[in-house]
């Protein structure tokens, strides 16, 4: 499960309705909400990912609402893993649930600079900062949870199994 | 069993294990999924995604309609139409349509909240219902279709938190106060991953709807969830409401906790979250002046009969500020009827304010009273995320601060008008 793309640096506390603000939510079908992704953050941010980017973030990245279209908005926007300091806990399990890899890696936030190369390997644990060449650790996911990341959602686990 | 916390001691009863402990995953059986009709929609098509075709215990779901109420537009109507024939169709009896109330509210009015339950709900604030003693947290859409098609979901058992609060509240506080003192003390990112177990005096003292606006700021705090152990108080609520048997459960004497948090009630001041963070808390007297161009009292965290009784009977004979607007929304439909019986909501329109039918209201940003750019809101919610009700900006606070601020137009203590 190895990532690697172009970091963008966000802070601490980055929560749900930053990522997708209430305004979108059931009125935008899923395919849809990649274009809004962290709109109330930053909204050139949609326009400036590109497939594969990794989210460099401080702690409790996605706190707020229980609204899966944060994750999904994320994942379709094209961002391809997202690395914190901690998450927010219904963010971190809606994540897993729809496929977005994500790995708290504490005290990654400030050894990784915006535009950095980062490479993420969420089944071994493994982070490298490419354009710096130091590396992280961290703990991976339980093999319940990597199975589902790995098959790209419960969802698509579920469709898999049904063949 | 023996040991363990509240959470521990609820999660094990919900699973085949005798005993469970922080870090393993367990799979549960809840007693009560719930849903809205923001939430329902997704969640509707998450499970026939997961392959369900029913649900598997509708006797155990509950949906109201609380965030899109009333209907703002077609394609929401559409989905609150395409919801309400959906749960009919799988046999869901427990419906309460737009006008009922706000979720949280009505769970714990109409007695499901229960001591012992244990609920997954797809809000965030479901927390809100440990203030019943219940083991009650949020969770997504896919989490949400899984519990629906298959009954059971698998949840990671979380350490605990002990927060004793000394003392009661002085006089000019109310329980807003007490959370925003916790929120200052605990920060939003203190409790990430904890369940909180409120004990003490000053917990003890609290009645249901002040110890509900705790528990529902749990999640702001990081918890999974907020638990307040049933006492006196608790069982003089739930006596002939609720709808089910149920088993109080407290912490067992010798419950491990992984920290234990002191707070003294008594020091405690009216106190505001200032934009645009939960934590940002500070004294109501250190905003004092800050012109305001709306204040909103409602949303699941102050929006109780008694919450919006305090508010009314501070603003009743007295005028809303010019150039400040009042949107109140009542909680529940049970607590708008309380409060025309009394005369309060004339009190409010008769002072310049705005009663909306029961709902969420403004607070999740996509229905009434949506904040221009530089407007400043005082609100009694839970969230003051940047841009969460339009451009504008968010303090919150109690009910009372709310009131004494809608009359002057500007932050105010409330002990300057009692």
């Amino acid at each position: 499960m190895e990532r690697t793309g172009r970091v963008h640096r966000l802070p601490d506390d980055v929560d749900t309705d930053q990522i997708i603000p209430g305004e979108y939510l059931t009125t935008v079908p899923d395919e849809e909400l990649g274009q809004y992704a962290l709109r109330g953050y930053d909204p050139t941010f949609a326009d400036r990912v590109e497939r594969g980017d990794v989210i460099v973030a401080g702690e409790n990245f996605g706190l707020g609402s229980s609204r899966e279209s944060a994750p999904v908005a994320l994942r379709n926007a094209g961002v391809g893993a997202v690395v914190a300091e901690s998450f927010a806990r219904i963010f971190y399990r809606n994540a897993i649930n729809v496929g977005l890899p994500i790995a708290t890696v504490p005290g990654i936030a400030d050894r990784v600079s915006d535009g950095d190369v980062l490479r993420v390997d969420v089944a071994t644990g493994d982070v490298e900062d490419v354009t710096t060449g130091e590396t992280f650790t961290f703990d991976p996911l339980p093999p319940d949870l990597l199975e589902i990341l790995e098959a790209g959602g419960l969802v698509a686990l579920r469709r898999r199994r049904r063949g | 069993m023996n040991g363990g916390t509240m959470a521990q001691r609820i999660l094990a009863s919900h699973t085949d294990a005798t005993s469970v402990s922080p870090g393993e995953h367990v799979t549960v059986e809840p007693d009560w999924v719930l849903a809205h009709d923001l939430s329902a929609y997704p969640v509707k098509g998450r499970m026939a995604e997961l392959g369900y075709d029913r649900i598997a215990r509708p006797e155990a779901v509950v949906v109201v309609f609380d965030h899109h109420v009333p209907s703002s537009s077609d394609l929401i109507t559409d989905h609150m139409n395409e919801v309400e024939d959906w749960i009919r169709e799988q046999g869901v009896e427990h419906f309460y349509p737009a006008g009922s109330g706000i979720c949280h509210n009505v769970l714990a009015e109409e007695g499901f909240s229960v001591p012992g339950a244990l609920v997954l709900g797809a809000d965030s604030h479901t927390t809100s219902h440990g203030a019943y003693g219940a083991y009650a947290t949020g969770i997504g859409h896919t989490d949400c279709g899984e519990v629906l098609g298959s009954g059971r979901l698998w949840l990671r058992v979380p350490e605990t938190r002990k927060l004793v609060v000394e003392n009661a509240l002085p006089e000019g506080t109310s329980a807003k106060d007490l959370g925003l003192a916790i929120m200052r003390r605990v920060t939003a990112k203190g409790a990430i991953y904890d369940a909180i177990e409120y004990h003490g005096e000053g917990i003890e003292a609290l009645a249901m709807h002040e110890r509900r606006t705790l528990s529902n700021l749990a999640v702001e705090l990081g918890a999974v969830t907020g638990m307040v152990p049933p006492d006196d108080v608790t069982e003089a609520y739930v006596e002939g409401r609720a709808r089910t048997d149920y088993e109080p459960v407290r912490p067992a004497p010798d419950a491990r906790y992984a920290a234990e948090i002191r707070l003294d009630a008594a020091a405690v001041e009216p106190l505001l979250a200032r934009p645009s963070q939960v934590d940002n808390v500070g004294t109501v007297a250190e905003s004092a002046g800050t012109p305001v161009d709306q204040v909103f009292v409602g949303s699941c965290n102050n929006s109780s009969y008694e919450d919006l009784a305090a508010f009314a009977r501070l603003l009743e004979g007295e005028r809303v500020a010019a150039g400040t607007d009042l949107v109140v929304v009542p909680g529940s439909k049970r607590a708008l009827l309380r409060l025309n019986e009394e005369g309060l909501s004339n009190a409010v329109v008769e002072a310049g304010g705005m009663i909306s039918p029961p709902g969420c209201g403004p607070c999740f940003g996509a229905h009434g009273g949506i904040l221009g750019e530089g407007d400043v809101c005082l609100g009694t919610m839970n969230r003051n995320f940047p841009g969460r009700m339009g451009p504008g900006e968010i303090y919150l606070g109690s009910p009372e601060t709310a009131a004494a601020t809608a009359i002057y137009g500007e932050i105010t203590d409330p002990r300057e008008v009692r």
